[in-house]
């Protein structure tokens, strides 16, 4: 999966399936996380994991595509695979997927760039926010099915990120629904 | 100058960064994530979008994300700066305060950021950076009408943060980055504010920001 990022020397444009990535840290991935909560209150956890959607769906369809025309054609397994190694490679974390199938299911996260950032950054959080991890796995399901977005729920039911004595926990958990 | 800007881009993009087996990328002092420029996008232009249909909200939306810029200048530029990596690479091309600025540019070329290229700078008052293919204003292109102001508000907050953290913070002495530190270099009458004068998303062919200090401005960076 690496080897699809290309780096274009001249213009400073790391590209991986044509489309643009940056380099960023916990800190300004959390700022901007409290930001939008704190300007779209109720809703920004709905822009954030549709705009992880988006992006993740769009990204993993071409590069999905790309295998295919390389390796043939890809089951699901193989699929979940790829997204599992890509969001492993960008940073996002450790996900375990051997629960989730063509109807859903559960993606465990053992490691969350976010839940983690959050506990240095923050402290501990009074809800889930692996907000981005969600939407990746919902654009994961929608890439691997090549069906309508709208067809699958997402949602973190448990968050490293709220640890704590009442509350142990030692991974993040988004389940998954495919309608 | 003594700064080899190619040479850095070619250490450092040589360190390949990539998550390890947590899935985790730790450099610099920092956990870094090679992100979605599209899902940045999305988040702060949804944000923009929300709070400019109110009047009165419209600089506050921008100050929002200026603020996570400066944010992201102070810990990641910083951490930069402060790391293992910029004493093995860039310090030692370093030969003059100015030289840590320009040391600091050629990694943002590293970072997939668009192609950023000091066009002046007058130690301790004024900073002009042109960035070409800004992922900020790209972004706001392809998916949004003509802006009528610049939309890059990281590379603002960005811009600002460089000279801040050398002419108020001067991270040549390795400072501790604390919250107390963040509002010194960001909050007081001598902070640099930066104001993005061109900008691809308003249609002009490159975006250009110059940094002053806010008492020159005659305002407070708050």
């Amino acid at each position: 999966m690496t080897q699809a990022l290309r780096f274009d020397r001249e213009r400073n444009l790391l590209l991986l399936g044509g489309r643009r990535i940056v380099f960023h840290c916990h800190h300004y991935n959390l700022f901007l996380q409290q930001t939008v909560s704190d300007a779209l209150q109720k809703d920004a956890k709905t822009v954030e994991v549709a705009a992880s959607s988006e992006a993740s769906h769009l990204l993993l369809l071409e590069l999905l595509s790309e295998e295919e025309r390389k390796r043939g054609k890809l089951s699901f397994s193989a699929k979940i695979a790829f997204a599992q190694q890509m969001f492993m490679a960008l940073g996002f974390g450790y996900p375990e997927v051997a629960q989730l199938t063509p109807a859903g299911g559960i993606v465990t996260l053992t490691t969350s760039h976010y839940a983690l950032g959050w506990h240095l950054k923050m402290g501990r959080a009074k809800t889930p926010v692996c907000h981005f991890a969600t939407g990746f796995w919902i654009g994961a399901l929608v890439a691997a099915l090549g069906i309508h977005p709208d067809r699958v729920f997402g949602e973190e039911t448990r968050c490293i990120a709220c640890e704590g004595p009442e509350n142990p926990t030692d991974s993040c958990q988004i389940e998954l629904e495919v309608l | 100058m003594a700064i080899d800007e190619a040479a850095i881009i070619e250490a450092i993009s040589n360190l390949a960064f990539s998550g390890n087996e947590e899935g985790l990328i730790p450099a610099f002092g920092l956990y870094l994530t090679k992100h979605l420029a599209d899902y940045y996008n999305r988040i702060s232009f949804a944000t923009l979008r929300r709070l400019e249909r109110d009047p009165a909200l419209v600089e506050d939306g921008r100050y929002l994300l200026i603020e996570s810029g400066h944010v992201c200048a102070f810990h990641t530029f910083g951490g930069i700066m402060k790391s293992a990596e910029w004493d093995a690479v860039v310090r030692p091309m370093l030969e003059t305060r100015e030289d840590w600025l320009l040391g600091l540019v050629a990694i943002v070329n590293c970072l997939g950021w668009g192609r950023w290229s000091v066009e002046s700078l007058v130690p301790s008052e004024r900073l002009v950076v042109r960035v070409n293919d800004s992922y900020e204003a790209t972004g706001w292109l392809r998916d949004y009408p003509r802006a009528d102001q610049g939309r890059c508000f990281l590379a603002c907050g960005g811009v600002a943060g460089l000279m801040n953290l050398l002419y108020v913070g001067d991270i040549t002495q390795a400072p501790e980055l604390s919250d107390a530190a963040y509002r010194r270099l960001f909050c007081e009458e001598d902070s640099f504010i930066a104001r993005e004068t061109l900008c691809i998303a308003k249609g002009d062919a490159v975006c250009e920001f110059i940094a002053e200090r806010a008492s020159t401005l005659g305002v407070y960076a708050e």
